[in-house]
C-alpha cells in the first residue's frame, strides 16, 4: 500500500508549476481563438446556433451557445482570460480553477468541430486538478510559499491525475494496432497531408528509413514511456517526463497540432519529483515566482487558504469516475463495433470528460486536399474567398491556409467537407468575413469546391479530383 | 420600510409563481423543442432570436427545459419564503429571464416588468423581516449604489428598445396588441377543397363580431404578425401544431398554409392574402423545410 501511495504521490510545487503553465496555456489558446471569434463562435460563423439545434446536439451545457451575439462572446472570453491569469497566479485558486474548467469545456463544446486531442487533455487537467491542492505552493493564496510543510499529496485525485495521461497513451496504443502503424507508414501519410502538415515537412519524405524508424519508436515509447511515469526513481521519472514533452514538441514542429503540442506536457510538469526543485531551472523559477506572489498577496489580501481535503466518499466517487472515463475512452473504436448507449455516455459529456484517443489512426484514409470558394461579386469579378486569389486558381496553392492560418481550421474543414448541412453556413461565414474586410465588395454567388488528393506511399503526385460541394447564393 | 420591501419580495415571488403556473399547461408546447416553437425556428426567424440570451439554449437534452422550469418555480418559492434572498432572487432573475428569452415572442410588458423588478430587488435589503434567513449584514452604501447601477442599466436597455442590447435583455421589439378591427386567419388546405383554421382546426373566421379579449395564446401568434419578420415563425407554429394533431388523426393532410390579414377598416381590403407556404407533403413524414429555413421557403410566397 505504501508503495502504491509513493507511486501516486505528487509534489505540491510540481502541481503549482502545472497550474502556472495551465493558466498560461489557456491564455495563449484564448488569444489564438480570439482572432477567429466572430467566424467561429457567433451566429455569423461556421456553425450558427440554428444548426446546433437542428441535429448537432450540444452535450455539455455551453454558456457560449446561450447567445450568438458577438459582444456576449467577447465578454465570456474576457472572464475566461481573467480566470486563467488568476489561476496562474494562484489567486482564489479553487474558484478560478472551477471557472477556467467550466469556460474551457463550454468553449470547446460551442465549436466542437475544431477540437483536437490537446483540447481534451486540457479539459481533463482542469477537471482532475479541481480536487488537488495545486494552489498550496507558489501562489498568491499561499503567500508565495516555496516549500510547503508537507510537499507530497497522495489520494484518489492524484491517482486519477497520474493515470489520466497513462490511459491516454495506452488507449491510443490500443487503437494503433492497425495497418498504417504496424507497417510503419503513418508518417508517410501524415506528412503528405496538405491540411495538417507544414509545407517543409515534405522534405522528410526523402528519408523513408527515418520515417519508419520514428513511427516504430513512437509506437514503442507510447507503450513503455507511461510505465516509466509510474517509477518512484526520480531520475527515471524526470527522463520520462522530458521525453514526453520533447515528443509532443517535435510532433508540432512538422504538423499543425496547435494546443496538442503543449497540453500533454502539463501533466508531465505535475509529475516532476521533489528532487527536481533543488536544481536549476526550477529552483530559480520558484524563487522569482514566489517573490511575485508575495508582493501580490500584500496588495490583494485574499482570504486565508483552506487546505483541499477529500473525504473517503469523494475519493471513492473519483475512483469510480476515472474507471468510467477509461471505459468510455476504450469503447470509442470502430473495431469494438459497439458503443455504449447515449445515456451511459451522457455523464462523461456533461463533465467534459468524454474522450476519444484515435489520433493519427487510419491516416491512410484521411481526407486530404484543398478547398476553393469561388465567388462572383456584384461587379462581375471572380474571387477565391478562402485564399484571396483573384481570379480563383485551379492549381494547388503553395499554402492552403493563407487567409485562415491557424490550427483551428483543418479539423473543421474535414468535417465541413463531409457534411452537406455545413456547406452553405461555411460559405456564408467566409463571404461575410470577406465583405467585412472588403466593404466595397458584395458577394452575389459562390461555389464551394474541394480538390481531393489521394496520397501515395512514394509521395508521387496524383492528379487531384475536383469535387463541387455546393453552389448558390450564400444569403 | 423593511416591511414594505419584504412585502414587495413576497408579492413579487407570488406574481412570478402565478405567471409560471399560467404557463404550465402549455409549457411543452411553448418552451420545448417538442412543442410548436423550436429553438432552431426561433434562432433564425425572430429579430431578437439572434442575440437573446437564455439558459434554455445551452445544451440539447430534452429534460433541460423541464429542469429549468422546475428550478424557476422552486426559486420563486424560496424567494417568497425569504431563504437566502440574494441568492434565490438572483437565481429567479436569471431563470425567469431565460424562460422569456427562450420564446421571447410569447412575453409581454408584464413579464418584463417582473424581471426588471427582480433585478432591482436583488440589490435591495428586502430580507430584513419576514424571511427564513434574516440578513444581519449592516446596510451599506453598496446596496443603494447597486440598486442605482442596476436601474441605470435597465434604463439604457429601455432607451434602446430595438437594438442588440435590448434584444440581449429579451426586451426586443415591443409587441403591439392587434387593433380590434384587424385580425389574422391562418388557412390550412389539404388539396381537396377542405380548408380549416390551422391554429385550432375551427372554421376560418372571416367575419369577427367583437369576441373575447386577446389572451396570452393569441398574443403569441397574432400580436407579432403585423411585423413581416415573424411570418416565417407563424408557419413553423402551424406546422408543429399540424404534426401534433396528426398523431391523433392520421387522415389529416396538409398541402398549404396561407396567412390572411382581415380588416374592418375603411379603405382596406376586408381580407388580403399576405403570405402562402406550399407544404409539399401529404403525410407529414418529413418536414416541409428539409434544406432551407422557413425564411427561404418564404421567398416563393406572393
Amino acid at each position: 500500500m505504501k508503495r502504491l501511495a509513493a507511486i501516486v504521490t505528487l509534489d505540491r510545487r510540481s502541481l503549482a508549476l502545472c497550474r502556472i503553465a495551465t493558466g498560461l496555456l489557456i491564455l495563449g489558446d484564448l488569444l489564438s481563438r480570439a482572432r477567429w471569434l466572430r467566424i467561429h463562435y457567433t451566429d455569423e460563423g461556421l456553425i450558427p446556433r440554428q444548426l446546433l439545434y437542428e441535429g448537432m446536439p450540444l452535450r455539455f451545457p455551453s454558456l457560449h451557445a446561450a447567445s450568438g451575439w458577438e459582444p456576449y462572446i467577447v465578454a465570456l472570453f474576457a472572464v475566461h482570460a481573467v480566470a486563467a491569469i488568476s489561476l496562474s497566479l494562484g489567486y482564489r485558486t479553487r474558484l478560478s480553477g472551477f471557472i477556467a474548467w467550466y469556460l474551457t469545456a463550454s468553449l470547446q463544446e460551442r465549436l466542437f468541430l475544431a477540437n483536437n486531442g490537446g483540447d481534451k487533455v486540457l479539459a481533463s487537467v482542469l477537471f482532475w486538478a479541481m480536487f488537488l491542492p495545486w494552489g498550496e505552493a507558489l501562489s498568491v493564496d499561499a503567500r508565495g510559499e516555496k516549500e510547503p510543510a508537507e510537499p507530497g499529496v497522495s489520494n484518489m485525485a492524484s491517482a486519477a491525475f497520474l493515470f489520466q495521461p497513462i490511459m491516454i497513451y495506452w488507449v491510443s496504443v490500443f487503437h494503433k494496432f492497425e495497418p498504417t502503424w504496424l507497417r510503419g507508414e503513418v508518417l508517410f501519410y501524415s506528412l503528405q497531408s496538405d491540411l495538417y502538415a507544414y509545407p517543409f515537412a515534405l522534405q522528410l519524405l526523402y528519408y523513408p528509413w527515418l520515417l519508419k524508424t520514428l513511427a516504430y519508436l513512437t509506437f514503442a515509447w507510447e507503450i513503455v514511456g507511461p510505465a516509466l511515469l509510474l517509477s518512484t526513481r526520480p531520475r527515471l521519472r524526470i527522463f520520462a517526463c522530458l521525453a514526453f514533452i520533447g515528443m509532443h514538441f517535435c510532433f508540432g514542429v512538422f504538423l499543425r497540432l496547435g494546443i496538442f503540442q503543449f497540453s500533454p506536457s502539463l501533466y508531465m510538469l505535475a509529475f516532476l519529483p521533489a528532487v527536481a526543485w533543488s536544481r536549476w531551472p526550477l529552483a530559480a523559477l520558484s524563487q522569482g515566482w514566489s517573490h511575485l506572489c508575495q508582493a501580490l498577496h500584500r496588495r490583494l489580501q485574499p482570504p486565508s487558504l483552506k487546505p483541499v481535503l477529500l473525504g473517503s466518499q469523494t475519493e471513492l466517487i473519483l475512483g469510480c469516475l476515472f474507471f468510467y472515463v477509461f471505459l468510455i475512452a476504450l469503447s470509442q473504436d470502430r473495431r469494438v463495433g459497439r458503443h455504449f448507449p447515449e445515456w451511459v455516455q451522457a455523464p462523461a459529456h456533461m463533465l467534459g470528460l468524454h474522450q476519444r484517443w484515435t489520433v493519427f489512426v487510419d491516416v491512410g484514409n484521411l481526407t486530404d486536399g484543398w478547398i476553393v470558394v469561388e465567388a462572383r461579386m456584384t461587379d462581375g469579378r471572380m474571387v477565391d474567398l478562402f485564399s484571396g486569389d483573384q481570379p480563383p486558381s485551379q492549381e494547388k496553392p503553395p499554402h492552403p491556409f493563407r487567409r485562415y492560418n491557424s490550427f483551428r481550421w483543418p479539423t473543421p474543414l474535414v468535417v465541413i467537407i463531409a457534411d452537406s448541412r455545413l456547406h452553405k453556413p461555411f460559405v456564408r461565414a467566409i463571404a461575410l468575413d470577406w465583405q467585412r474586410e472588403h466593404p466595397k465588395d458584395q458577394v452575389e454567388w459562390a461555389r464551394l469546391v474541394f480538390y481531393r488528393e489521394r496520397n501515395r506511399l512514394d509521395g508521387a503526385p496524383v492528379p487531384a479530383e475536383r469535387d463541387r460541394l455546393w453552389e448558390g447564393s450564400p444569403w | 420600510m423593511f416591511r414594505v420591501l419584504a412585502a414587495l419580495r413576497i408579492g413579487l415571488g407570488l406574481a412570478v409563481l402565478v405567471t409560471l403556473l399560467r404557463w404550465l399547461p402549455d409549457f411543452a408546447l411553448f418552451f420545448t423543442d417538442e412543442g410548436a416553437l423550436t429553438l432552431s425556428a426561433l434562432a433564425v426567424d425572430t429579430p431578437q432570436g439572434k442575440v437573446a440570451w437564455s439558459l434554455y439554449n445551452i445544451c440539447s437534452y430534452r429534460w433541460l427545459p423541464f429542469l429549468l422550469f422546475a428550478l424557476t418555480i422552486a426559486s420563486s418559492l424560496l424567494l417568497m419564503a425569504g431563504w437566502r434572498c440574494r441568492l434565490s432572487g438572483a437565481a429567479l432573475f436569471v431563470l425567469f429571464w431565460s424562460l422569456q428569452s427562450r420564446t421571447a415572442v410569447a412575453s409581454d410588458g408584464w413579464d418584463r416588468a417582473l424581471w426588471i423588478t427582480l433585478a432591482l430587488g436583488v440589490t435591495m435589503p428586502w430580507d430584513r423581516v419576514w424571511s427564513a434567513t434574516l440578513s444581519q449584514v449592516p446596510l451599506g452604501r453598496a446596496s443603494w449604489i447597486g440598486t442605482g447601477l442596476m436601474g441605470v442599466a435597465v434604463a439604457i436597455a429601455l432607451l434602446n428598445p430595438s437594438g442588440d442590447f435590448a434584444g440581449f435583455l429579451a426586451l426586443g421589439p415591443r409587441a403591439q396588441p392587434l387593433p380590434e378591427d384587424v385580425w389574422y386567419v391562418t388557412l390550412a388546405e389539404d388539396g381537396s377543397e377542405r380548408r380549416w383554421n390551422a391554429l385550432d382546426r375551427s372554421e376560418p373566421e372571416w367575419e369577427r363580431t367583437g369576441g373575447p379579449p386577446l389572451d396570452y395564446r393569441e398574443r403569441l401568434y397574432q400580436g407579432r404578425w403585423e411585423e413581416r419578420d415573424y411570418h416565417g415563425l407563424a408557419v413553423w407554429w402551424v406546422y408543429r401544431l399540424y404534426l401534433r394533431d396528426k398523431r391523433q388523426d392520421d387522415s389529416l393532410r396538409l398541402r398549404a398554409v396561407k396567412l390572411y390579414r382581415c380588416s374592418k377598416r375603411t379603405g382596406e381590403a376586408p381580407y388580403r392574402l399576405i403570405a402562402s407556404w406550399p407544404m409539399g407533403l401529404s403525410d407529414g413524414s418529413s418536414p416541409p423545410f428539409t434544406q432551407d429555413s422557413p425564411r427561404e421557403a418564404r421567398k416563393g410566397a406572393p
